[in-house]
Order: structure tokens, then sequence, then C-alpha cells
């Protein structure tokens, strides 16, 4: 009788690309293949800037090489959320300073690339800003009339709290409640994914 | 037409290039030993006019490949790990090695998405320094929509380690592909699904440079006809 012979080969996943870039440059090279133009687009809804975008995504992922030893994670999905968690942070970052934190790229020798003009256009067509901007403003208009006042005021007009406060006659931590909440409801619309039909 | 995502890559992809040439010299510190980076991209935006031009709709962008050889031509027709590698559009290399071939995928806006790579075990990756090296994670590569035209091309030209140039795509067109290029017409058969590679050794010079599928020629450079 003939018989075949059955044998399992065991295979194990590769572990994800940031653990191997711990000492392979050619893992992170992949890495940022794989994540860089969605980091970008991430930053892209969020700043309504192109080139700024840029200078985010290159210290997003100066920072991740520079952390890449304390990733723990086994998962590609893991990896992906420990660098927008990175990302998610260079924002809150650029937030609260009104500038970008370059402390990464300058540590690598790193300078961000400017973006031309054809560039600019495509990063916001592919983020769909001009939608967005439209669904903002759409939204911001449906806020409640003290949160719209509050973030037009400070977020858009740049007034700070102590000003407001005086003017409007309440006290700033009710102001930057009002701005906090306007925030929290605008921040839901972008993150809805915006979607281009191709003809 | 849609405008195609190469429209914004060269920054994205000239930061990355920066980025991982630091590190690579970050990592040869802490080992102490001599950067081993190569220049790892193509460098597709010298011909991006080309690229753009190529196809009548749907335009394309280049991946990043690496040539090699020395490898043996693998047998296994498919790969769970990478779905959508066509193994039938595999090319020789002029030198010998692994095979040149395509994975087709499908972008976020719908459109396929063509990934080219040397053909091992039925998935795609790249040789370096004589090493092969699965590719990893989510496909990337030039994108057309052959809802709107019957053809999607791509041209990828290295200069080293060997200087390589590739013509590889997609045709909806019954029969062959051919690509003229200076002298040399080739005659292109496509796989099951329409892929199709073609690799010549070398930077060829693309001048003048066409592709015809069916009755329909698209010229490098400029428009079908």
């Amino acid at each position: 009788m003939h018989q075949m012979a059955l044998r399992w080969r065991q295979t194990r996943p590769e572990p994800p690309l940031l653990r191997r870039a711990a000492d392979d440059p050619a893992a992170f090279d992949e890495l940022y293949d794989e994540l860089a133009q969605r980091v970008l687009l991430f930053f892209t809804r969020r700043v309504f800037d192109g080139q700024l975008a840029l200078d985010l995504t290159g210290e997003t992922f100066a920072t991740a090489f520079q952390r890449r030893r304390s990733f723990r994670g086994t998962t590609a999905e893991e990896q992906e959320g420990w660098v927008f968690a990175i990302a998610r942070s260079q924002l809150s970052h650029y937030w609260r300073r009104g500038r970008v934190e370059r402390a990464a790229l300058q540590r690598l020798g790193v300078e961000v690339p400017a973006m031309g003009d054809a560039e600019l256009e495509r990063v916001e067509e592919l983020a769909g800003t001009a939608q967005l901007r439209t669904r903002v403003a759409h939204e911001l208009s449906r806020l409640p009339a003290d949160q719209r006042e509050a973030v037009q005021a400070h977020v858009v007009d740049e007034r700070p709290y102590s000003e407001l406060a005086d003017e409007w006659g309440v006290s700033e931590q009710t102001i930057r409640a009002r701005v906090s909440r306007g925030l929290r409801r605008l921040g839901a619309t972008l993150d809805e994914p915006v979607t281009e039909r191709v003809h | 037409m849609s405008r195609d995502p190469s429209d914004l890559l060269p920054s994205l992809r000239e930061l990355g290039d920066r980025l991982g040439d630091a590190a690579a010299r970050e990592i040869a510190t802490e080992q102490d030993t001599p950067p081993r980076r190569r220049r790892r991209r193509w460098h597709p935006y010298v011909f991006g006019g080309i690229v753009a031009t190529l196809v009548a709709a749907g335009g394309v962008t280049a991946t990043d490949l690496f040539t090699g050889s020395g490898d043996p031509v693998p047998e296994e027709r498919s790969s769970p790990s990478q779905p959508g590698v066509l193994t039938d559009s595999a090319a020789q290399d002029p030198a010998g090695g692994l095979p040149w071939a395509v994975r087709v995928f499908v972008d976020e806006r719908g459109r396929e998405c063509l990934q080219l790579g040397r053909l091992r075990d039925g998935a795609l990756g790249t040789v370096i320094s004589g090493q092969y090296r699965r590719y990893q994670g989510r496909p990337n590569g030039p994108c057309g929509d052959l809802g709107e035209t019957p053809l999607i091309a791509a041209v990828e030209q290295r200069s080293q380690p060997t200087a390589r140039s590739v013509v590889f795509g997609l045709s909806r067109v019954q029969g062959p592909v051919t690509i003229r290029i200076g002298d040399s017409v080739r005659r292109v058969r496509p796989g099951a699904l329409g892929a199709y590679v073609a690799v010549y050794a070398g930077m060829v010079d693309l001048t003048g440079a066409t592709i015809t599928a069916g009755k329909r020629t698209f010229a490098i450079g400029g428009s079908g006809r």
C-alpha cells in the first residue's frame, strides 16, 4: 500500500518591523514606507498644512526610531498603534506650544525637505482637507452658541483665555470648558473618514 | 483623469531617505561597524514625467526595488502571506537569479496597483547585498484605473547595485503587449490577469519608447494615440 508522509512545517511570524529596526536599518525603511503616507495624511487632516504635516511626520519617525527599543508589541497592529501614539503626542505638543518639536530630527541630523506647491496641493487633495474644511465649518455652525463663540475666539482668532474672560464676564475655566467641549465635538468630525470617488 | 499619489511622494520619499540614512548611521555607530546603508530607493521622479504620461489614465508611481542574482528560481506558485502575487507574470532577470514579477492589490481609492519585486517561494521581495528579503507590510506601488484606460504601465530604473530598467503593468486588452525601446521590440504576453513584466539590462534610453496594447499605443513622454 502506498503511503504518503505528511510533514507539518511550523512557521513563526516575523517580529514587527520596529523590533527588527533595533539593529536593521532596512526594517526601519520598511516601516517608514508602510506608514509614512498615512501619518502624513493624519497630520494634514488636523493641521491643514502639508509642510507642517511633513515636519510632524519627520519628527514622529525620528522619535519612533530613537524609541524603537522601548516598543514591546508583537504584532503589526501594535506597531501601528505605537507609531500613531507618537504622532498624536507630536500633535498635542504642537497644539500646546504652537510649534513643531524637532528634537529627534536634530539628534539624527535630519532636515525635513520642502514641499513644492504641487505637492502641497496634492497632499491636501489626498487628505480631503477641502471637504474637511466644509465639514468642520458645518459642524462649527452646529455647536451650541457658547461653544462656537469660544472656539472661534480662542482657536481661530487666537485670543487668550484671560482676555475672553474679562470681556465676557465669566471665568477662564468656563471658557476653557466651552472650548474643550467644542473641540471634542469637532474632533469627532475630523476622525470620520473622507471618501473620494475617482472618476 | 485622476491624479496619482506620485504627485506628493517626492518630499515624503526624500524625508524617508534622509531618515533611513541617519538610522543606518546610528545603528552602525551603535554596532561599531561601518554604515551598510545603500541608496535603496529608486529615483522615479527623474522619470516622473515619463511615468505619469505613460498611461492614458490613472497615473503611476514607482516602488522600491532591488536587483540581484544568484538565488534559485522558485517552483512555488502561491503564497498565503502575499495574496495577489501573479507568478505567471514572472520575467527572467538578464543576469539570471530570481525572476521579476508583480503583485496586484487595490488601493483605498479602488484603483488597481502593482508592486514589483523579485519572486521567490511565490512571494515578492528584494535582494539586498546578495540576501533576499521578502516584502513586509502593506504593498505599495504604482496605481491606475483599468476602468478608465486599457493599459497601466510603469517604468522603473535603478542604477545600482545592478542597472536595470523594468517595464511592467496591467493590460485588459486581449493579446500581447509590444514594448519598443530604441531598436528593441519585445512582445510580452500578459498573464491570466493581464500583468506583464519586461526587464532590461542597464539604464535604457526611453526616448521614443512606446507600449502597444491592441490597437492603442502609448508613448513614453506622450499620450496614447
